[in-house]
């Protein structure tokens, strides 16, 4: 079944098309890679997935429901939940009242709220930190924390923008072994924007790559990767893979 | 097996929760001292203790006031980023409204709470749903301005309905009473006390429940906010709708003891401004502290310099606060 699809998506700021009629589906269970050099419109396709701004035409549709253009509160209350490559904590809540403000939009009440988000603070490795200011934590635990608010809304597409960015290479592997884990699991839909090539190679089970606002290729991780049109394109010009 | 990420990577916690507390307690504890340093200034100049007793009490009780008006404006501060210029004017339309309860429909003052409040927070929400929502990705000067029309048309609303002429609400059986040796009037006692509770009603809403954790967490991030599923929009309104309602508790309870009059928004304006700054912006625990500092400093500063405006030391208080410690007393938004 189809959890995500986006159809003919365009976008344009005054002139400048950002995105030109861009096709991405995910079926229930999968993780889709995007791929592509900074400014190839990978943050723009998911703003206008997640209802940062309207496209300027094309269909988003979410379990077969046409979601085009609703604000993004209403599609994170349907489950479309999204992580930025900039983290954005309360900063003056702690990290456990972070993560329960999440686990109730999704409609937990009371108890629920408390068991969920202590649930999602304990597997993101933040439960020591629980009751720490969350503008007082070092960038690498901003970013479990990010993950722990997204676990507790319960998602029904996780969208992911750069989620290993700032990380040191020890702290990419349990970020990998958690998002892994959560498909087999839990079976979470997933689409995740990544430049670490190693991690698009581990978690995808297919990979589009974009260049100027459309999609260059598509296919499974190792297809694309060595596809001649993305290696000039991308690859060649890469400098961050691990 | 279900996998967790570990936690080992970085510093415990708690090891930089310490600084920030003494801090904290610095500040309050260094504010106290000026202010004790003040009353015995003020004790010696006065000569008397029973003066300087009546100067201490009267200026918490005013000081309770005053923390009540800024309450609004620190919070429309808080999470909207907007400094809400006609907070004054809704103090004064609130006023009047006590006053058509009063004098027209026979109530009690107090009793004009229940209907003083609500119709200014609806009034709060409307004002916020139809002027300021649509402008509130535009330049911050926008929003001031639309907030200082807003006085202005009030103001003016008000002196074309009711005319320049002061008016004022009795009320009744309002006598003086001895508090710790002090006389005051039983009028700026339940002002002092209606204002507690309204303040801790706002932070209890805030603290305990789910709308009040929503607000704080888009007065926090409201890009975060969003994408919890928070509708930022409807609690803008929520917000400026509790602001005004906070203006207008502070109208019906300091009624029965302030002259009516269509520009008696521009002296509460002026003095939440001084709180609020005082407090940190945004800071609704700051806004009662600040509240108490400028009520006492205004007495004892009365006391001091007699011949003087009490607003002086005010702003001589706000001046050097502001050199010392521009974030506030306490600092950061709440």
């Amino acid at each position: 079944m189809t959890v995500l699809e986006a159809t003919a998506v365009t976008k344009s700021f005054r002139g400048l098309q950002a995105l030109r009629g861009v096709d991405i589906s995910v079926e229930e269970g999968q993780i889709l890679g995007i791929i592509g050099a900074n400014g190839a419109g990978k943050t723009t396709l998911f703003n206008c997935i997640t209802g940062a701004f309207a496209p300027t035409s094309g269909r988003v549709t979410l379990d077969g429901e046409d979601v085009t253009g609703l604000p993004a509160h209403q599609l994170a209350r349907r489950g479309m939940v999204r992580t930025f490559q900039l983290m954005r904590p309360f900063a003056t809540m702690s990290v456990l009242e972070n993560v329960e403000i999440a686990a109730m939009s999704r409609g937990a009440r009371g108890a629920d709220v408390r068991r969920e988000a202590a649930r999602a603070v304990e597997r993101t490795g933040l439960a020591e930190w629980a009751g720490r200011r969350s503008g007082s934590l070092p960038a690498g635990m901003q970013k479990r924390l990010e993950l722990a608010r997204a676990l507790a809304m319960r998602p029904r597409v996780l969208l992911l923008d750069e989620v290993l960015a700032g990380l040191v290479p020890a702290e990419r592997a349990p970020v990998l072994d958690l998002l892994e884990d959560l498909r087999r699991q839990e079976g979470t839909t997933m689409v995740f924007i990544e430049h670490i090539m190693a991690a698009v190679r581990r978690l995808s089970d297919h990979v589009v790559m974009m260049d100027q606002g459309a999609v260059l290729a598509r296919g499974d991780a190792e297809s694309v990767l060595s596809d001649p049109k993305v290696v000039e394109a991308y690859l060649g010009k890469e400098t961050r893979s691990a | 097996m279900t996998t967790t990420l570990p936690a080992t990577d970085t510093s415990p916690p708690g090891a930089r929760t310490a600084p920030r507390l003494s801090e904290k307690s610095r500040v309050l504890l260094v504010t106290g001292a000026v202010l004790l340093v003040v009353a015995v200034v003020a004790g010696l100049r006065a000569g008397s203790g029973a003066v300087l007793t009546q100067a201490l009490v009267t200026g918490v009780l005013t000081g309770g006031i005053y923390s009540l008006v800024a309450m609004g404006l620190t919070l429309i501060y808080g999470v909207l980023h907007i400094i809400n210029f006609a907070n004054g004017s809704l103090v004064a339309l609130a006023l009047y409204l006590t006053l058509i309860c009063v004098q027209d429909l026979g109530m009690h003052p107090y009793v004009a709470l229940v209907v003083v409040m609500p119709a200014m927070f609806a009034l709060g929400a409307l004002l916020q749903a139809t002027l300021l929502n649509p402008v509130m990705k535009a330049p911050i000067q926008i929003q001031l301005l639309i907030t200082i029309g807003l006085a202005l048309a009030i103001e003016n609303g008000l002196l074309l309905a009711f005319g320049p002429n002061p008016r004022s609400v009795a009320l009744p059986g309002n006598t003086g009473v001895q508090v710790l040796g002090a006389t005051v009037e039983l009028s700026r006692i339940w002002a002092f006390a209606g204002a507690l509770v309204i303040v801790a009603l706002l932070a209890l809403l805030l603290q305990r429940t789910r709308v009040g954790t929503e607000i704080r967490a888009v007065a926090a991030n409201p890009e975060g906010a969003r994408l919890v599923g928070i509708d930022i929009r409807w609690i803008y309104v929520l917000t400026f709708g509790l602001g005004a309602m906070a203006a207008g508790a502070a109208g019906v309870l300091v009624s029965p003891f302030t002259t009516i009059e269509p520009t008696t928004g521009a002296v509460f304006n002026l003095t939440a401004f001084v709180v609020v700054v005082l407090g940190g912006m945004g800071n609704v625990p700051g806004a009662l502290v600040g509240g108490l500092v400028v009520g006492l400093t205004e007495q004892l500063a009365g006391l001091i310099l007699p011949t003087q405006s009490p607003l002086l030391a005010v702003f001589v208080v706000f001046l050097v606060v502001l050199f010392v410690r521009p974030r506030g007393v306490f600092g950061r938004s709440a």
